[in-house]
């Protein structure tokens, strides 16, 4: 059971729904927020392996190399360059699909590992928890995400989801059982809502939303959840308080009153989800 | 002169800075980069004068010729994007590899429509922004085409201001490249100062003069602390700290200025980190 947690516009809450979430119903938290990774702040897991993830990029071999240009012409992503005495790789702009060692003629092509970023593996009391790092000057998180996904044993499993709708959204996304939106009650927040929302309705994943610092009328986010046919299945108050740990790096959890909402939120997940 | 606004965090109150900055500033031309989730039009955008369809990636397409089910393109593609000549939309990077290997030429990469390009009228000038398709490909393209966009319709505009996306990946990159000045909107959390770090981390590598404000100062005088800390050792400039302020939220839901809030703590403390700005524009 994988459970995706998104929000199309950032800063909502979807770290500490899932965070909390995650504590509640004992189950793995995994961060795919790449670029910012914030949960560990929170769960503060004790990290037991760390590992690099690796991008496969060309390595070209100038002495059997003939500057033939096929491999810069095949390149869909403009990471070859042809011009000068030889071919040279922009190894960023590389998306590793190993074209252009199929197209060489002449073997010059091999591929080499490049490390973007890493992933870590650590426990708090039982939970397990993972995250992905994306080094700072890299431009593509997917990858990590993908490598994360992959070391997911069986069991549940709460995906904290990058902000936004595009690639890393989709691959956190995609092949899950569930997501959850967590929006708050302003335009910009139904706004990126129905960002997410119609990235899930690609994937065909079914949804349920949260709204995070209700003040009493949520009208402009029922309207859009009936509109749409997604329940609301929880509503979390604005509280200054709940800011200011939140602020400190502390689990909600912690607090009797927020402990009971996220039990009360967890059971109707486990209602939804079976 | 680009002035940027990041913040590594999202919903750190990036949109309804560069809102105010917009109104306070001469600034002509306003670039929404945050093509993901844009929200400034909602603010600001009166009219919008022109749209255009954008493709930002490819797409391989099956003809109508016979697949012969040999499975190459299968085994070929590292995204788990084929099988057999069926495509899955979602997992393909259009990079091609299949439409190599295909023995019966019965693929093809085609041109993706990832989202439109949209030029919209405010009460300041003009601002360009895009609509991106949910799900698509290539962010950073969309907003490196917003940008030249931006270009194409002021002429030698004193200052574009731009308004960046969460993260620090390739959406970030495209928005930071040729800005001469960063503001980073930091917020008063564990999250924010973490998030603060990368944010900085990629924009020295960029070599983009940097400015840092905090938001929400007072919900963690432990954590303002520790920004300002960061600032010192970075060698940042700390231009101003917003307070939490209850009006911010309700101007939004109203779907009004902060400015039409004169006596506000939140719009005192952007009025003043404003002219802190207009004083390093000056300077450049």
């Amino acid at each position: 059971m994988k459970i995706a947690v998104l929000s199309g516009k950032g800063g909502t809450g979807k770290t500490t729904v899932a965070v909390n979430l995650a504590t509640v119903l004992a189950c793995r938290y995994v961060d795919c927020d790449v670029e910012a990774p914030n949960g560990f702040l929170f769960l503060q897991p004790t990290v037991e392996s760390k590992q690099d993830v690796l991008l496969q990029v060309p390595e070209i071999d100038h002495a059997l190399c003939t500057r033939c240009q096929e491999c810069v012409n095949h390149c869909q992503f403009n990471a070859l360059l042809g011009a000068g005495s030889r071919i040279n790789l922009f190894e960023k702009l590389c998306h590793s699909c190993g074209l252009c060692t199929l197209v060489c003629r002449f073997e010059a092509i091999k591929e080499k590992p490049r490390v973007i970023g890493y992933l870590e593996y650590g426990k708090r009391g039982q939970q397990e928890c993972w995250r992905g790092v994306l080094t700072p000057g890299e431009p593509m998180g997917v990858p990590i995400i993908d490598a994360l996904k992959d070391k997911l044993a069986d069991g549940w499993s709460m995906l904290d989801a990058p902000p936004g709708s595009s690639c890393s959204v989709v691959a956190t996304a995609i092949d899950t059982d569930f997501a959850i939106l967590v929006t708050e009650p302003t335009p910009f927040g139904v706004h990126d809502l129905d960002m997410a929302t119609q990235v899930i309705k690609k994937l065909g994943v079914p949804g349920a939303i949260v709204i995070n610092r209700s003040v009493g009328d949520d009208r402009l986010i029922e309207d859009y959840a009936a509109t749409n046919g997604i329940p609301v299945i929880g509503r979390l108050p604005f509280s200054l308080g709940a800011a200011q740990a939140i602020a400190r790096g502390e689990l909600l959890v912690q607090l009797p009153k927020w402990r009971a909402r996220f039990e009360e939120l967890g059971n109707r997940v486990r209602e939804l989800v079976g | 002169m680009n002035l940027l606004i990041v913040s590594g965090k999202g919903g750190t109150g990036k949109t309804t800075l560069a809102a105010t900055f917009s109104q306070l500033s001469n600034s002509k031309m306003i670039i929404d980069c945050d093509v993901e989730a844009s929200n400034l039009h909602l603010l600001l955008a009166r009219d919008d004068l022109e749209r255009h369809p954008f493709s930002g990636a490819k797409l391989a397409q099956p003809l109508d010729n016979e697949c012969t089910a040999c499975g190459l393109c299968t085994a070929t593609c590292r995204f788990g994007a084929i099988d057999n000549g069926i495509v899955d939309a979602l997992r393909c990077e259009g990079c091609g590899a299949c439409v190599f290997v295909c023995p019966v030429d019965h693929l093809v990469l085609q041109d993706a429509t990832t989202g439109a390009t949209v030029l919209s009228a405010t009460d300041y000038g003009l601002m360009s922004r895009a609509e991106m398709e949910p799900g698509a490909e290539g962010s950073g393209k969309l907003v490196t085409e917003i940008r030249r966009q931006g270009r194409l319709a002021t002429k030698d505009v004193p200052l574009t201001l731009l308004d960046g996306p969460p993260g620090i990946g390739c959406a970030v990159i495209a928005s930071m490249t040729g800005c001469q000045l960063a503001l980073v909107v930091a917020e008063a959390s564990l999250s924010g100062l973490s998030d603060a770090e990368r944010i900085i981390d990629l924009l020295q590598q960029m070599d983009v003069q940097t400015l840092l404000c905090i938001n929400r100062a007072d919900i963690s005088p432990e954590l303002t602390k520790q920004l300002e800390q960061l600032c010192s050792n970075k060698d940042i400039s700390l231009v101003g700290e917003i307070p939490y302020d209850p009006v911010v939220r309700e101007a939004q839901r109203q779907g009004r200025s902060l400015l039409d809030y004169p006596e506000s703590p939140a719009t005192k403390a952007i009025v003043a980190i404003w002219d802190r700005l207009s004083e390093a524009i000056g300077e450049e």
